[in-house]
């Protein structure tokens, strides 16, 4: 499967609510060896993913994949792989920032302070 | 949460007594702070040994700390120092084994790079303040211990205000711990690293 495709079934998937096979589609996409060569497609295929793995709460293909993708890279191209992770890191802000400004401060610290006594 | 018939009298009992908006609030906004707090640890532990990437692995670092910090959660603040210490352990590791790491890693982190050293310091600086801030002074001891190390191995010339940072910190947490003659000590070392300073100025 060409990255383009696999990027347009990835895509599909995700509108029909099958994100795991979206996700095994772009993990394959990312570990064919035809495509290392295709810097710019590459990164397509990891931003996407991150997209799904954050839309979906979901850590573990998200792990997996940065690993192998650091690993491929950080021989040839230092410079994607910054701009991947500095994309993660905007697109991870981007989740506190929402939670702060929806729910307020105050209800995150009562969630996650160790000095709150819960209920239940 | 129940379909009607569902519930047994004690899960009924349970929610009678707990707060279940509460509950079901709750249960949407854990797993998005969850997923925030491990996709940084997860950058962490990628970036751990590249010394290229170094920003990036600092600022991950300083976001976690900052946010246990703000959010007053201290046990989560603990498991996010340990990685760091963690991964501090690996690079001291690693500098004694260096032909072990050049043939693998491309760009690692080494202790006798200047440049690395220095942003190493950065963090730890900033881990010992927010650790402070946390008042959880054992941890913040612990990475005092790692900034002494770096401090050691950085010019003499150009860490004296590190240094008035370090003594200053040092003398708190002795403070704190009742070692009063060490307080007392790190005091002397931060007067004599002012006296020093204002005198060159003077001259």
């Amino acid at each position: 499967m060409t990255p383009e495709s696999a990027l347009k079934t990835a895509d599909q998937h995700c509108n029909d609510g099958l994100w795991q096979q979206a996700l095994t589609t772009l993990h394959q996409a990312l570990g064919n060896r035809r495509n290392k060569g295709n810097n710019a497609m590459m990164e397509r295929l990891m931003v996407a993913l991150i997209d799904i793995c954050v839309k979906n709460n979901n850590t573990v293909a998200l792990r997996e994949n940065l690993q192998n993708f650091r690993n491929l890279f950080q021989h040839a191209s230092m410079p994607l792989l910054e701009s991947v992770f500095k994309y993660l890191i905007k697109e991870n802000n981007k989740i506190l920032a929402e939670i702060e400004k929806k729910e307020g401060s105050e209800r995150i610290t009562l969630l996650m302070s160790d000095d709150t006594t819960n209920s239940v | 949460m129940f379909q009607s018939g569902e519930a047994t009298a004690e899960q009924l009992m349970l929610i009678a007594y707990c707060d279940l908006d509460e509950l079901m609030e709750r249960n949407k906004l854990q797993p998005k702070i969850n997923f925030f707090l491990e996709t940084y640890k997860i950058i962490l532990d990628t970036l751990r040994q590249n010394s290229r990437l170094m920003e990036l692995y600092n600022t991950s670092a300083e976001k976690l700390l900052s946010f246990c910090t703000k959010y007053k959660c201290k046990k989560e603040f603990l498991k996010v120092s340990e990685v760091l210490h963690q991964h501090f352990q690996h690079i001291q590791k690693a500098a004694k084994q260096p032909d072990l790491i050049n043939n693998k890693i491309p760009y690692p982190v080494r202790l006798t790079d200047e440049e690395a050293t220095s942003k190493l310091l950065d963090m730890r600086q900033a881990q010992l303040e927010y650790a402070l801030k946390m008042d959880l002074w054992s941890d913040a001891f612990r990475t005092s211990e790692t900034i002494f190390f770096l401090i050691n191995r950085r010019d003499k010339h150009d860490i004296k205000q590190i240094l008035e940072q370090f003594f200053g910190h040092m003398a708190r947490i002795f403070w704190k711990s009742g070692n009063t003659l060490f307080h007392t000590y790190a005091l002397q070392n931060l007067l004599k690293i002012v006296r020093q300073s204002n005198m060159k100025t003077a001259d």
